[in-house]
């Protein structure tokens, strides 16, 4: 038998069209974990701990009525959205407002709104109180939604990439590089009053260390596995604490920086100012882009290499791509704000409790609520001891690992 | 177009020959079944003419050598169903199946109104349309079955590979999708490969048969040639009986054993 025709018949309609449909209604999946075909029959295990937060556990899945098995989720995407801008901007408004110097409530919602292009309100706000908003607050409120929202949206594209919903800067060897890196600056480097080109060579040297820590476990993982997902973050994990260990030599031999050091790996927001915010704000805008161009890429991921390749995408590629643009943020915010945990995995579930899977709402509405949650973290952390401030790592950790803990619990039928 | 001509394709899987130099040959808009015991290579030599397993020797589909496809056109030639998908449990099913699509999607992936359409017709055609806004998780083992072959067919391409499509299946629903996907081969000149454990079926829907063994193609034909006693009793080491089903297709049965 010969070759047949030029061309494949497909019959299909529309190429490549560019609908104007709004994208995030419908379709979006991936979370991190997949359920095989069980030619068996489902069990009940399969329905279990996956739904929405309500969702009951277990072996009456099989009597549940149909309506309950269907997900719960915003019949909007729009809706979810404006809702978490709004929790945002509130997120904002409190943590501008607390602090020593008491600002009118009014007034200063007005004068955030000013900051919006068109948007002019007279707020009534003195030139001093002005100035305590303007240089006191918001450049420590906005840094922190900034890296909030870049440690969030990092967290659920780390977890789509690899399929795994624990996967997290702390567990693929970011944070690891970062905080190495940095300890190294401050111990033999100088410390933090050393500057490279205008930037402090802290940030800098977190920047660089993240990605390599980053890079390590890729190369590490893809010597190991073939760059499967499970050799990718059991890579990271090994790196992570091979790099822990090596840290904690370095800060024994040298305990007259151990105070600096500690306080940069629980991250604060003490050092905010425009300018650092400035420092972030190229890197946080390409690495979002990236991500956020990938939200359907990701979901087809979810359902494996095998099926994504034969759906017309390189996973290796992408995967490679969302990484890269992940570490980017994580890199980013780690260099200005040191290293905060549990966001990046805290904030994601939480997401999908009630967007769904679907990365095209996951990816916006986490960079929204990550922002919020960290605006309030830092509002605590300065606040519950005031004058004191606690390390904003220590307030996420002290809410994100009760938070991981039950996150386990509700998921721990998908375990195989 | 989307006939497929395999000539001396070998696979290795880590550094592991499973495929030796395997021929086949599928004419366009036929329905051919590839058979064989567990561990054959059936479901490798369909990874292989999916594109998504390297070989050497020569793949052709529809005239083009699978190896050299762009993945994406290679996407919208060739549709997959996999022994054992991979199902996102908090998805939906609609979901699901419109992810069938994105080989037809931009690089952004944005689905036109068509594009729902279309899936919403795979849908229907598996009788799913009320489970479209099911999680997957909630699915039972055939109804994902059906799940997954309408996400493959949301891809509308010509040439289908199903890897043990009915396994999971009962009755009525393997003889709905069986001839669902007859009735898309003659109508819309759809290409099927299969691989089949049921023989009898194999015999009833497929125009040729491949018999692979131990990673090489033992016998080629239509059903009465390669189905015969002496053939199968050798390769699968079965005790069968092949009646015919009055109409010229071979139907085989177990014989059963002598222990109580
Ligand atoms: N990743 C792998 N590495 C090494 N050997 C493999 C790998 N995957 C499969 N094999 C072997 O290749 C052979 C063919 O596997 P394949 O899955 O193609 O069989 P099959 O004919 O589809 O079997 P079944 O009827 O059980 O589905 C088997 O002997 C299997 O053990
Ligand atoms: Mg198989």
């Amino acid at each position: 038998m010969g070759r047949v025709g030029a061309r494949g018949a497909d019959g299909s309609g529309p190429g490549a069209g560019s609908g104007t449909g709004p994208g995030a209604t419908d379709a979006g999946f991936a979370t991190g974990v997949v359920e095989p075909v069980d030619p068996a029959g489902a069990d009940g295990d399969a329905a279990a701990g996956n739904g929405s937060a309500g969702d009951a556990v277990g072996a009456e899945a099989t009597t549940r009525p149909a309506f309950e098995t269907a997900p719960r989720r915003f019949a909007r995407p729009t809706i979810a959205l404006l809702a978490a801008t709004a929790v945002l901007f509130l997120a904002v408004l409190i943590a501008s407002l607390g602090g020593a110097a008491g600002l009118p409530v009014a007034g200063t919602a007005e004068a955030l709104l000013n900051k919006l292009p068109f948007v002019h309100f007279d707020t009534g706000l003195t030139a001093v109180q002005q100035g305590v908003l303007d240089q006191i607050r918001l450049p420590r409120v906005v840094l922190a939604t900034l890296v909030g929202a870049l440690l969030a949206q990092a967290g659920a594209a780390y977890q789509g990439v690899f399929r795994n919903p624990l996967s997290d800067s702390g567990t693929i060897g970011a944070s690891a590089g970062a905080g190495m890196a940095a300890t190294l600056v401050i111990v033999y480097g100088g410390g933090p009053e050393h500057t490279f080109a205008g930037i402090g060579a802290v940030p800098l040297a977190a920047f660089v260390g993240g990605l390599a820590g980053v890079l390590a476990s890729y190369v590490l993982g893809t010597l190991v596995g073939r760059g499967g997902t499970a050799s990718l973050i059991l890579a990271g994990v090994a790196v992570s604490s091979f790099v822990g260990s090596v840290q904690a030599f370095v800060m024994q031999s040298s305990t007259a920086d151990v105070k600096q050091v500690y306080s940069w790996l629980f991250g604060s927001f003490t050092a905010a100012d425009w300018g650092l915010v400035r420092l972030a704000l190229p890197y946080a805008a390409v690495s979002v882009l990236i991500v956020t161009l990938h939200a359907r890429h990701l979901d087809v991921l979810a359902l494996g290499d095998d099926e994504a390749a034969t759906l017309g995408l390189n996973p290796v590629r992408i995967r490679l791509i969302v990484l890269a643009a992940a570490s980017l943020a994580t890199a980013t915010a780690v260099a200005v704000s040191g290293i905060i945990g549990f966001v990046g995995l805290v904030v994601p579930h939480v997401v999908r409790r009630v967007a769904g899977p679907g990365h095209r709402l996951l990816l916006p509405m986490s960079l929204l609520v990550g922002g919020a949650f960290l605006v309030l973290a830092d509002l605590l952390a300065r606040t519950a001891l005031a004058p004191a401030e606690l390390p904003i790592g220590v307030v996420t950790s002290f809410v994100g690992a009760p938070f991981f803990v039950l996150i386990l619990r509700a998921t721990r039928g998908r375990d195989r | 177009m989307s006939g497929v001509k395999a000539v001396g394709v070998r696979v290795a899987l880590d550094r592991k020959p499973i495929l030796h130099g395997v021929d086949f040959a599928v004419a366009s808009g036929s329905w051919h079944a590839v058979l064989g015991p567990n561990g054959a290579g059936k479901s490798t030599l369909l990874r292989a003419v999916a594109g998504i397993l390297p070989y050497a020797g020569e793949i052709h589909v529809g005239g083009q050598s699978v190896a050299r496809l762009a993945a994406k056109h290679r996407a919208r030639l060739i549709a997959y169903v996999p022994q054992e998908p991979q199902l996102p449990g908090d998805m939906t099913v609609g979901e699901y199946v419109r992810l069938g699509r994105t080989p037809h999607l931009g690089y952004l992936g944005v689905e036109t109104r068509d594009d729902r359409a279309v899936a919403g017709r795979a849908l229907e055609r598996l009788d799913l349309t009320g489970f479209a806004t099911r999680r997957l998780g909630a699915m039972s083992g055939g109804e994902r079955q059906r799940v997954v072959l309408a996400r493959a067919l949301a891809q509308q391409a010509g040439l289908l590979l199903l890897d043990e499509p009915t396994t999971a299946l009962d009755l009525g629903h393997q003889q709905q999708v069986l001839d669902l996907v007859d009735e898309l081969r003659s109508t819309e000149g759809l290409t099927v490969v299969s691989t089949l454990h049921d023989l009898s079926i194999a015999a009833q829907y497929a125009d040729e048969l491949t018999l692979l063994v131990g990673g090489q193609a033992v016998a080629r034909g239509t059903a009465r040639e390669v189905l015969t006693e002496e053939r199968i009793a050798e390769h699968y080491g079965a005790r069968i009986r092949v009646l015919d089903d009055g109409e010229g297709r071979p139907v085989v049965h177990l014989v059963r054993g002598k222990g109580r």
